[in-house]
C-alpha cells in the first residue's frame, strides 16, 4: 500500500457538542509528508450549538501519482457535521503508479453526519485506491452521497478499488469491495460508466416494494443506487433529499 | 462416508431443495438486455463477485461448525455482504429447504444453526459440509459449480440453445471455478469473506423480484 514515493495528506476533524449549550467545538488539523504534498483544507463555513458545517477544499491538483488523501472524521456524541465538496475530484492518468484516498468517520451516541459528495472520476490510466469506513454508536446518523464516474467523457475507464466498511455498535452493517476497471467494469456495472449512491445509516425507512433503486440492509439502513451512461441519468435528488429528511 | 461422494449427492440437480426454481438472476439479466452470447462472460462477473461472497461464507461456515463455533456472525457477515434484499431473500429461501432436507437426513448438522430464524444457503451448507467432513476446498469448488450450472441450465429454458453450447459454457467455467476455491478455501473468520459486490446484479436481481413475468423465483 505506502510506496516510497507516496506523499501523504492527512486531514483530521473532530466535532464535540459544547457540555454548556455554546456553540460545538470544531478541531481540525492538516499535515503533509512533505511540502508538495496534495492536503484537502476543512474550511468551517458555519457552526452553531447544533453543528458544524465544514467545506473539504482541496489544496493544489488532486489526485494525482502518489498522492494519499487521509481525511479522519470524529463527531462526538451528540454533535453534528454536514459535509460539503466546492467540486467534483478526477483522479487522473498515473502512468503506472497509484493514489489512494482514505476516509475514516467515528460517530459517537446519537451523532450525525451528513457528506454531499460531488462525482469522483476515475481518469483513463488512473489507479485509485479508496476506503471508507464508518463506525457508529447507537442512536448515530450517516447520509452520504456519492457518484462514482468511470472516465472522462469519451473514455476509457480508469481503475479504481472502492472499498466500504460499516459497523453500527461494532457489527458490520455493510461491506463492499468494487475492483473497477476497463476489464470488470461492464460486468459489475453491466456497461454504465457512472454509480450514484446515497448510504443512509442509522435512521429506518418504511418498506417501500415502490421505490426499484433502494436496497434496505439486513441490519438496518439503506442504501440506494443507480447506474447510468452519464451523471444526470443515475442521479438519486429524491434519494439524497428523502435520506436528509430522515436525518432529521 | 468418503467426501467425493458427499459432493456427489450436494452438487446433482436431483437434490431435492428447489435448484431448478433458481436461474442465479440469468432470467432478469436475458429480459434487460443481456444475450445469450453474454452468459459466459456472465459467468465470470458471478464467479468473481457474489459466488464469491457466497464460497466465502460458506467455508467460514463450515470451518466455525467444524470447531464447534457459533454461525450467527458468519450470517451477520453475509449479510452485510449482501445489500440488495433480493438475494438475500434467494438465498434463505434455499437455506431453508436445505435445512428441511438436512433435518431429515443429518438431524445433528443443524446444531449450529439453532440459533438462527433464516440463515443464508451458505451458512446451512457450511454446517452440512462440517457434519459430512467435506473438504473446505471441495465446498467452495461446489459453490461455485452449482453457482455456473444453475445459470446455465435457466438460460437453457430461457433461450434457444444447444444443450451441449451450455455445457461448453460450464466447461470453460471450470478454471474460474477452481481459482474461486483456491482464493477462499482456506478462510476462517467472518471479517476474512470476500465483499465483492455487483451493482448490476443487484439491480436486475430487485427488478426480478417484482416482476410476475417470470419462471424462476430468483
Amino acid at each position: 500500500m505506502l510506496t516510497s514515493t507516496e506523499r501523504v495528506g492527512r486531514t483530521r476533524i473532530r466535532v464535540s457538542a459544547d457540555p454548556d449549550g455554546g456553540r460545538c467545538r470544531v478541531r481540525s488539523a492538516m499535515t503533509g509528508s512533505d511540502p508538495s504534498t496534495a492536503l484537502v483544507r476543512p474550511m468551517v463555513l458555519h457552526h452553531d450549538a447544533r453543528a458544524a458545517r465544514i467545506s473539504l477544499v482541496p489544496e493544489g491538483a488532486l489526485l494525482l501519482a502518489g498522492d494519499a488523501i487521509e481525511v479522519d472524521i470524529t463527531v462526538d456524541a451528540g454533535a453534528r457535521l454536514d459535509l460539503v465538496e466546492p467540486g467534483g475530484t478526477v483522479a487522473f492518468d498515473m502512468r503506472g503508479d497509484r493514489a489512494r484516498w482514505d476516509v475514516r468517520a467515528r460517530l459517537g451516541r446519537d451523532a450525525v453526519l451528513t457528506w454531499a459528495g460531488e462525482p469522483f472520476v476515475v481518469a483513463a490510466g488512473a489507479d485509485v485506491s479508496r476506503r471508507l469506513d464508518l463506525e457508529l454508536a447507537a442512536g448515530a446518523g450517516v447520509a452520504i452521497r456519492d457518484t462514482l464516474v468511470l472516465g472522462r467523457y469519451g473514455e476509457r475507464p480508469g481503475g479504481m478499488r472502492q472499498h466500504t466498511t460499516v459497523a453500527v455498535e461494532r457489527s458490520p452493517v455493510l461491506v463492499e469491495e468494487l475492483p473497477l476497471d476497463a476489464a470488470t467494469a461492464p460486468g459489475l456495472l453491466g456497461g454504465h460508466r457512472v454509480l450514484c449512491s446515497v448510504l443512509l445509516l442509522g435512521r429506518q425507512l418504511a418498506p417501500d416494494p415502490a421505490v426499484p433503486d433502494r436496497y434496505d440492509l439486513d441490519a438496518g439502513g439503506h442504501l440506494w443506487r443507480r447506474l447510468g451512461a452519464q451523471a444526470h441519468q443515475a442521479a438519486l435528488p429524491d434519494a439524497w433529499r428523502d435520506a436528509l429528511k430522515a436525518i432529521g | 462416508m468418503h467426501h467425493e461422494l458427499v459432493l456427489m449427492l450436494l452438487a446433482d440437480a436431483r437434490l431435492p431443495v428447489g435448484g431448478h426454481t433458481q436461474s442465479g438472476t440469468v432470467e432478469a439479466a436475458l429480459a434487460h438486455g443481456l444475450t445469450a452470447h453474454d452468459v459466459p462472460a456472465y459467468l465470470r462477473t458471478r464467479l468473481r463477485s457474489v459466488t464469491l461472497v457466497e464460497a466465502g461464507s460458506a467455508v467460514v461456515a463450515r470451518h466455525r461448525a467444524a470447531c464447534g463455533g457459533d454461525l450467527a456472525d458468519v450470517d451477520v457477515a453475509w449479510a452485510a455482504r449482501t445489500p440488495s434484499s433480493a438475494l438475500r431473500q434467494a438465498s434463505r429461501g434455499q437455506g431453508r429447504t436445505l435445512r428441511r432436507l438436512a433435518g431429515l437426513l443429518w438431524p445433528e448438522a443443524l446444531a449450529p444453526l439453532h440459533d438462527l430464524l433464516a440463515p443464508s444457503r451458505a451458512t446451512v451448507l457450511g454446517a452440512v459440509a462440517a457434519h459430512l467432513g467435506l473438504p473446505a476446498g471441495s465446498l467452495a469448488r461446489l459453490v461455485g459449480y452449482d453457482d455456473v450450472q444453475t445459470v446455465c441450465a435457466a438460460a437453457l429454458k430461457l433461450a434457444p440453445l444447444d444443450p451441449a453450447v451450455a455445457t461448453g459454457w460450464v466447461a470453460a467455467a471450470l478454471p474460474e471455478i477452481a481459482a474461486l476455491a483456491a482464493e477462499v478455501a482456506d478462510l476462517t473468520s467472518p471479517g476474512e469473506i470476500p465483499a465483492v459486490g455487483c451493482p448490476q446484479i443487484e439491480v436486475w436481481a430487485q427488478a426480478h423480484a417484482v416482476t410476475n413475468r417470470r419462471l424462476f423465483r430468483a
